[in-house]
């Protein structure tokens, strides 16, 4: 008995909502609810405000009054009579600001590894042709601006997360994803490395065991004495380790919402404001 | 049948007749030049305010020079027309010093371009979107949805503010709480408010500036940043957030307390005392 979730697949996937019933689950800080009604599917939700939240529950309790009572409940009219609901997830659509807990400074011709966990964006479809309802993040992440001036810069989220040197420290969350980005220092000048700017719309998402996730490795390359960085996006991901420390394959979630080609020359470090 | 094309050949080969086609061949060319003008315009570096400015003038430019050649070949004495061309021109200066002043001024602000189609400004009283930069005036579309025209001089010689020429906007809040308050915990709260509202930016940080002893409040400003396109919610959701909790918090924000006093000449105000049984059935009759 799986109570209509296709095993071994975590949160992603397809799970069953007969009609007239609500289903509800919990990912990291939301709590979603789902109602199969005629004709029309019921989508509601909740947040939490702790961004590191690692509950994950496939089978919460559902509210007692209408789920339309809810704050940020949503209505969708579907012909199709199909039960199923499909889940999957996004990286976030712009770039991600994480920032360092200590000052951290990378000497001239040095290089580092910091693993910077980014939130994911959950898609909802339904239907036996899954038709896409509804797309949000899973904890909503406060905007930032990044860039020399208040006049010039790039719209941006910031991370509630500090980048870590080691992977372990930094916790693998099933409504995160994390990326290993390598800063190769190449110029003559120390680099201060208090912001790293994540190109999340132009990585890929993977996932490595039920609801772990991570993206490819990328590296950033800076040549010159300022803020900006050639950018390199691995094929993989390096991180293939399992929650048992045992190596696991990763599998592709979701494909880039922006595809880039080629090397790119972006501003990937701290800004003015700091 | 033929005695009528050896007429039409006879026509056709009189001088009149050819400086009617070359004059009709001048007009056409001239069309098609001033068309062709027209679209390498559009397909060229300018923006929509530009193109607005420049498409009539190039028309009207490349039209009168094409009539007046046409004419020339009609075989009009061209310094005649000029002659009353220029009578023409002066009487029409006299009459039309606004608009022209409106037409050059539009230059200097196609040459400036402090603004954009699209862009949200404020001239005066005004605020609204640009919809259009003629060449007399620039059109604005105010919030309340009407239409203002305000001709280009205008524009040149106010202050125009630009709203949406950056992409992020800071508020400034202007804020007062009671003496007895502790103005630290003030500032944790305020900073707190905007770090849980995700519309507020992380970059630029918000700040707190204390601005001093206000006559019934300790007075401080706090100024967090968010885009441009969030700037009257995030207005409004900090606002809220910001009294809510200091209401939770128990923290007093003071306005001004107004006491009637009638001196000592004028006789006091009447008061009349009510027992409570009398206030009871007034307010049950009411």
């Amino acid at each position: 008995m799986n109570n209509g979730r296709i095993p071994e697949t975590g949160w992603i996937g397809g799970f069953h909502v007969k009609h007239g019933q609500t289903r509800g689950f919990r990912i990291g800080p939301m709590t979603l609810w789902i109602q199969r009604l005629e004709n029309e599917w019921r989508i509601a939700h909740e947040d939490s405000l702790d961004p590191m939240d690692e509950s994950l529950n496939l089978e919460t309790e559902t509210p007692e009054q209408s789920i339309l009572e809810t704050k940020n409940a949503v209505r969708f009219s579907f012909a199709d009579d199909s039960e199923e609901i499909t889940f999957s997830a996004r990286l976030a659509d712009r770039p991600v600001v994480t920032r360092s807990e200590y000052s951290l400074n990378v000497p001239a011709h040095e290089e580092v590894t910091a693993y910077v966990s980014t939130p994911l964006w959950m898609v909802i479809s339904a239907g036996r042709k899954p038709k896409l309802l509804l797309e949000m993040p899973l904890y909503r992440p406060s905007d930032t601006f990044f860039g020399p001036s208040t006049l010039e810069g790039e719209l941006c989220y910031a991370s509630e997360a500090f980048y870590r040197l080691k992977l372990d420290n930094q916790p693998m969350l099933p409504h995160r994803a994390v990326t290993a980005v390598l800063v190769r220092n190449q110029s003559d000048k120390a680099l201060s490395l208090d912001l790293i700017k994540l190109p999340a719309p132009n990585l890929s998402l993977y996932r490595i065991g039920e609801n772990m996730f991570c993206t490819q490795d990328i590296v950033y390359t800076r040549t010159e004495g300022d803020d900006f960085a050639s950018l390199d996006l691995r094929q993989k991901p390096g991180i293939t380790k399992g929650p048992a420390g045992d190596k696991i394959k990763a599998l592709l979630v979701s494909k880039p919402r922006e595809k880039v080609t080629g090397n790119i020359v972006t501003r990937a470090f701290s800004s003015l404001f700091k | 049948m033929d005695s009528v094309l050896v007429e039409i050949n006879r026509v056709l080969s009189s001088e009149e007749a050819r400086a009617v086609i070359k004059a009709i061949v001048i007009l056409l060319a001239g069309l098609l030049f001033a068309w062709l003008l027209r679209s390498r315009l559009a397909r060229g570096r300018f923006n929509e305010g530009h193109i607005a400015l420049l498409r009539p003038l190039i028309s009207y430019i490349v039209i009168g020079v094409t009539v007046l050649w046409a004419l020339r070949e009609l075989g009009l004495n061209m310094s005649v027309l000029l002659g009353a061309a220029g009578i023409l021109t002066v009487a029409l200066g006299f009459a039309s010093q606004t608009s022209a002043s409106n037409i050059i001024s539009g230059f200097f602000l196609m040459a400036e371009r402090p603004f954009s189609i699209g862009d949200y400004i404020t001239v005066d009283q005004n605020t609204g979107e640009v919809l259009s930069i003629d060449l007399l005036s620039v059109k604005i579309r105010t919030y309340s949805n009407q239409l203002v025209r305000i001709p280009n001089e205008t524009m040149l010689k106010s202050n125009v503010t630009n709203i949406t020429r950056f992409p992020i906007r800071r508020l400034d809040m202007k804020l007062g709480v009671a003496y007895k308050e502790d103005i630290e915990r003030v500032r944790e709260i305020c900073y707190e408010v905007a770090h849980k509202n995700p519309m507020c930016l992380e970059e630029p940080a918000p700040f707190f500036i204390y601005k001093g002893f206000g006559e019934s409040a300790l007075e401080f400003q706090f100024s967090p940043w968010t885009t441009r396109e969030n700037f009257w919610e995030f207005t409004t959701q900090m606002h809220i957030e910001i009294k809510r909790a200091f209401d939770e918090a128990g923290i007093e924000i003071p306005f001004p307390h107004r006491t009637l006093y009638t001196g000592s000449v004028t006789e006091p105000f009447p008061v009349q005392v009510m027992s409570a049984d009398k206030i009871d059935t007034n307010s049950a009759q009411d």
